[in-house]
């Protein structure tokens, strides 16, 4: 798992479910992870840790953006950014990346 | 009872004609069954209360008999204030079962040549969770001091011998596989809408995003409702125990033995902890599982996450359940181990 923390289950993450690409995916954030789900087919994703602090930095900024955001080195937040948009729960906008659009829990 | 099992049964016998529906296989134009339908009428005895299921079978059949023990089984449920339109089963002599509510077929099966009963049992289960504006996950529980435990765990992992073992140290009965939760109304009410996303119809978008549990303490405490069919022992949970729970034997089916635990929880009771089993251990091992684990762990077990017309409120729910109650891990060698160590750590 190349940024440590994008989880789903029965397969690895960058192989993984991905979260359809609609607008109704759900999001719950808990004190350290936040637990995304699709309604639609019930896949579900776990983000904890560095990829919950990258994923919540994820409103449209560049990835080094992100990464001061996050706390993190900018050599790792790409590869988080690059599991999660496998995952489905981040795409890119232009030169930035934005959270997959969610209704919060 | 298996409901888990009886989703597969479901599942596998009916694919292919008319697919499924959230779990529960849908299947019209069930062929004939042999045989009038001779015993009819809901048993109104003690408990089934909220719900009528009529069973119809051929009298002094072996279908028959399952019918009457059917009905044995079912009789303890009371679903606490909730009311379900009535479940019609047809036991035909050609070994099928269908089932229809409205009139409508929600599903069919071939009971199996063992465990018929459970089967049966499964799938009248599979129905009322179907039916039903509840969350359920697969898990027994039980209550101590007046505060649920929520036992979660696949199918042998050891639920139902935990329940026993609990009720043997004093624990209340609830459940041996469903845990019935309340489902938050509506449809969550915070949204992130980023640029350019067309918002769809019957979503409400607030001035500003925010989440609800930035704002205060969550509504009213989680709570379980007892589904309080009762105890279904496998020979492997007999080996653990050593013998028989305590309570009324209340049917048998081939190597089941079913039995009524004779305390039980008679409302809803506030949920304190939630357990998942995770094996067997040369020691007692407890250990805190995060919300992301236990969502993980519950994902690959029947539960309303898998049901269609459930999946939003369900997560929201469980959502809510995991924001307010502690969850951990739990390894033990034996089911009495397992009671002791947990009676321990309750409030």
């Amino acid at each position: 798992m190349t940024g440590g923390a994008v989880t789903a289950p029965s397969s690895a993450p960058v192989s993984g479910p991905r979260l359809a690409a609609r607008f109704a995916t759900e999001a719950a954030r808990f004190a350290t992870e936040v637990v995304l789900f699709d309604p639609e087919d019930g896949r579900l994703v776990v983000l904890s840790g560095a990829a919950a602090s990258v994923w919540t930095a994820c409103d449209g900024r560049a990835a080094d953006e992100v990464a001061r955001a996050a706390g993190l080195g900018v050599r790792r937040v790409r590869r988080i950014l690059r599991d999660l948009e496998r995952a489905g729960a981040v795409a890119r906008e232009g030169a930035g990346w934005r959270q997959r659009a969610c209704v919060e829990v | 009872m298996s409901v888990h099992a009886g989703l597969r049964v479901a599942q596998h016998e009916a694919r292919g004609a008319e697919g499924e529906r959230d779990g529960v296989a849908a299947l019209a134009g069930a062929p004939g069954l042999a045989g009038a339908p001779a015993e009819a009428g809901s048993r109104s005895g003690p408990g089934l209360s909220g719900w009528t299921v009529r069973v119809h079978a051929a009298p002094g059949s072996p279908q028959g008999s399952r019918g009457v023990r059917l009905h044995a089984l079912l009789a303890p449920l009371d679903l606490c204030g909730l009311r379900l339109p009535p479940l019609e089963v047809e036991l035909g002599a050609d070994g099928w079962a269908v089932g229809r509510v409205g009139g409508e077929t929600l599903w069919r099966i071939r009971l199996p040549e063992t465990r018929a009963l459970s089967a049966l049992l499964g799938q009248c289960t599979a129905t009322a969770l179907h039916l039903a504006d509840r969350l359920f996950l697969h898990a027994g529980v039980v209550a101590v001091r007046g505060r649920a435990v929520v036992l979660a765990g696949p199918s042998g992992a050891g639920k139902t011998s935990l329940v026993a073992a609990l009720l043997a140290q004093g624990a209340t009965y609830l459940s041996d596989e469903v845990a019935w939760l309340p489902l938050p109304d509506g449809v969550p009410d915070s949204v992130q809408v980023p640029d350019g996303v067309q918002v769809p119809d019957g979503v409400r978008v607030p001035d500003r995003v925010r989440s609800r549990h930035d704002g205060g303490p969550p509504e009213g405490a989680p709570c379980a409702f007892p589904f309080a069919l009762p105890l279904a022992v496998k020979p492997w949970t007999l080996r653990a125990l050593g013998a028989l729970p305590a309570g009324e034997v209340v049917a048998r089916d081939d190597d089941v033995t079913y039995v009524l635990p004779p305390r039980r929880a008679e409302t809803r009771v506030p949920v304190a902890l939630l357990v998942l089993l995770e094996g067997r251990g040369r020691r007692v091992r407890l250990r805190p599982l995060s919300p992301g684990a236990v969502f993980l762990a519950l994902s690959r077990q029947p539960s309303s996450l898998q049901l269609a017309r459930h999946r939003a409120r369900a997560f929201a729910g469980l959502a809510g359940l995991l924001r307010t109650v502690p969850a951990v891990g739990l390894v033990t060698p034996s089911p009495a181990a397992g009671a002791a160590a947990l009676l321990k750590i309750l409030p």
